[in-house]
């Protein structure tokens, strides 16, 4: 019960904090552009899931490796190859020397439509990056999103689509020891994220 | 004075000729509502849907709005817009998108779209698809839309290009 008042604390502070900030103008000062690391307390954390190859993947063995998580699903046709190019430039921006790797991994909220073998396809169809796509059962991944304190909901009718899913944004930076440091916005510049992903590695 | 006399000769056929052009020409900008930057958004095989992307300019004094899709290629078009609202993404239908007198309608990735369900073939790149609009003054416009992986104008932090 105290675990769950606290997530809805936590969820209350960053909504109010959200839209204190928004729209967030471009940063003018130098230095003032870097993401601030916070203690995000509960949230976060290890999961175990399925991967686009059909092998079980588990986030404690990704120690030693930084993170970046974020929530979607294949059938969206834009806001994800939006995010992989904007990954791209993020770590074109950084190149990264290869004592300093970064995996990237996509869960998806709609496990209905996207097994992995659909993942796998979508991914390295689009991706110019290295991504992992990740799905579960219903239950496995809303523990997930849970956990990571994401959200989804479902939609249906009123499109031939029969459902479309509307979902958070977040984009989640786990460091090295597997412990969340920072959420990025849907409107973070890639200049922000990179300053992030370097940061972590200092 | 045989110079002269060409002169007068030729002047009046090109007058006409002048005359002529710039009428055609008026009659081509003419169309109130102009169509730029078509496009299809590529998908791996074993996708049945995709979106499409283009932008309405409407430089009549009259408000007008994009009320309908059609093409060949998807048994349904449905027009969508994406809303970022408090960190969620939200992919919803519209019924219409506007395009006010002297404005410009923008159809791309984050923003309005369209859903093209029930694809009977699957749109290779640089391919090209012809779709057609129905607009709310019951005027229809065909838009020849190209097929393409990602938007040409990527995200702003490209290095400006060197022209
Ligand atoms: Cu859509």
């Amino acid at each position: 019960m105290i675990h769950f008042r606290s997530i809805m604390l936590m969820l209350s502070v960053t909504f109010i904090g959200g839209c204190a900030s928004e729209p967030s103008a471009p940063a003018i000062v130098p230095g003032a552009d870097i993401p601030k690391f916070q203690d995000y307390g509960d949230f976060g954390g290890d999961f175990q899931l399925t991967d686009h190859n059909g092998e079980v993947f588990r986030l404690e063995d990704q120690r030693g490796s930084v993170t970046l998580i974020f929530f979607g699903y294949t059938f969206c046709p834009d806001a994800c190859p939006t995010l992989m190019s904007k990954l791209t430039t993020v770590f074109n921006m950084l190149d990264l020397p290869e004592e300093h790797p970064v995996k990237t991994l996509y869960i998806t909220i709609d496990p209905e439509r996207d097994s992995p073998e659909q993942m796998k396809e979508y991914l390295q169809y689009f991706s110019t990056i290295d991504v992992l796509g990740l799905t579960g059962t219903e239950d496995e991944i809303d523990d997930v999103v849970m956990q990571y304190g994401a959200s989804y909901e479902k939609v249906e009718g009123g499109t031939a689509a029969g459902y479309l899913m509307n979902h958070s944004t977040w984009l989640y930076l786990i460091d090295q020891q597997g412990k969340l440091r920072y959420r990025f916005r849907h409107a973070d510049e890639p200049e922000f994220v990179a300053a992030g992903l370097k940061k972590i590695f200092e | 004075m045989i110079a002269n006399t060409m002169y007068k000769a030729l002047r009046l056929p090109s007058l006409v000729i002048i005359t002529l052009f710039l009428f055609v020409a008026s009659c081509r900008n003419q169309d109130p509502i102009q169509i730029t930057d078509a496009w299809i958004r590529a998908m791996p095989p074993s996708q049945t849907m995709t979106a499409g992307f283009l932008r309405i300019e409407n430089t009549s004094p009259q408000d007008n709005a994009l009320v309908a899709v059609e093409t060949a290629m998807a048994d349904t078009v449905e027009m969508h817009e994406m809303v970022y609202e408090n960190e969620m993404m939200k992919m919803q239908p519209v019924p219409r998108i506007a395009i006010p007198a002297g404005q410009t309608a923008q159809l791309k990735p984050g923003g309005y779209h369209l859903m093209l369900f029930g694809l009977k073939s699957q749109p290779a790149e640089n391919d090209s698809v012809f779709l057609t609009l129905y607009f709310e003054d019951q005027s229809t416009r065909i838009a020849k839309a190209f097929v393409r992986k990602t938007a040409q104008q990527e995200p702003k932090t490209q290095p400006a290009a060197t022209e």
